[in-house]
């Protein structure tokens, strides 16, 4: 079976990979911006192991899981959508990245959401600081907006299939002989 | 079960949350179907000397990987029945063969 690097040296994986990201740059700005926050909450959770228990703000958040298992989760996102970003667009036969972006997405932006609440909450309730909610709301809604354009990109994908008569409704498109 | 143990007020504790995964799921689906209904955004683009729709050059590039498909695994067919052929042919060889060896056999014992 042939891979996606079948014929190409290092230099020109290198190359086409500079390529692919700087011609996808502009359409998936948002998801580069997001990986910064993303990773400087796992980063954030790794040194301060006790976040979820210094603010009540974290309360919705805490409920779902620990510091710990929420830092490998985002952690994990984050590589997933690095690799799906640098991956897009490069190596045509890798038809799965933007499942890669929607997942990352999706987690990070139920994340974002819960924190929200949580500070919106906190406001509300304790007199929590009013700053950090519409932040994180923001984050949230930069996330949808992502989730969005990852599964237009899915779908764009399925009906240019579905054009050339190779869709066949099933979870691998070509059909096996 | 008595539906005054059932606990209200932790169903609706949680029902942020479950609205947040809710307005996601909602989200795919309707990217899903803006990227199925509308496909490829589409911008004229230069093929050339040509301006054309760049749908045009999507829908030339899938029916081209199509192809692409298609030839390598007609390859396999031809690389199959080329073996096939190749044994034919070596099956022929040696029933030439035998048919020669026999001829002689036979005339060796009119003599």
């Amino acid at each position: 079976m042939r891979s996606a690097t079948d014929g190409m040296t290092p230099m020109l994986i290198v190359r086409d990979i500079f390529h692919g990201i700087q011609s996808h740059f502009k359409a998936r700005a948002t998801e580069w911006i997001m990986a910064f926050p993303t990773s400087m909450v796992a980063f954030g959770l790794a040194i301060q192991p006790d976040m979820f228990s210094r603010s009540p703000s974290y309360n919705a958040v805490s409920s779902w899981a620990s510091e710990r298992t929420w830092m490998w989760v985002i952690l994990f996102c984050f590589f997933v959508r690095m690799i799906a970003l640098v991956v897009n667009g490069t190596f045509r036969s890798f038809k799965h990245s933007p499942h890669l972006r929607v997942s990352a997405s999706f987690v990070c932006f139920n994340f974002w959401a819960w924190l929200s609440y949580g500070f919106f909450d906190a406001f509300f309730e304790s007199h929590g600081a009013f700053f950090p909610a519409p932040a994180a709301l923001t984050f949230c809604m930069i996330e949808g907006l992502n989730i969005y354009r990852a599964t237009t990109d899915i779908g764009v994908h399925h009906s240019e299939l579905k054009g050339a008569g190779l869709w066949t409704g099933r979870r691998y498109p070509f059909r096996k002989s | 079960m008595d539906w005054q143990t059932i606990p209200i007020s932790e169903i609706l504790d949680q029902l942020p949350k479950g609205v947040a995964t809710a307005v996601a799921l909602l989200l795919i689906f309707l990217g899903y179907r803006r990227g199925t209904v509308e496909g490829a955004p589409k911008k004229d683009m230069e093929i050339a000397g040509a301006i054309v729709d760049n749908s045009a050059i999507f829908k030339l590039a899938s029916a081209i990987e199509a192809n692409t498909t298609i030839m390598a695994r007609n390859q396999d067919y031809a690389r199959s029945l080329t073996e096939s052929f190749n044994r034919h042919s070596d099956e022929i060889k040696e029933l030439t063969r035998e048919i020669r060896e026999g001829i002689t056999a036979m005339l060796r014992s009119q003599r």
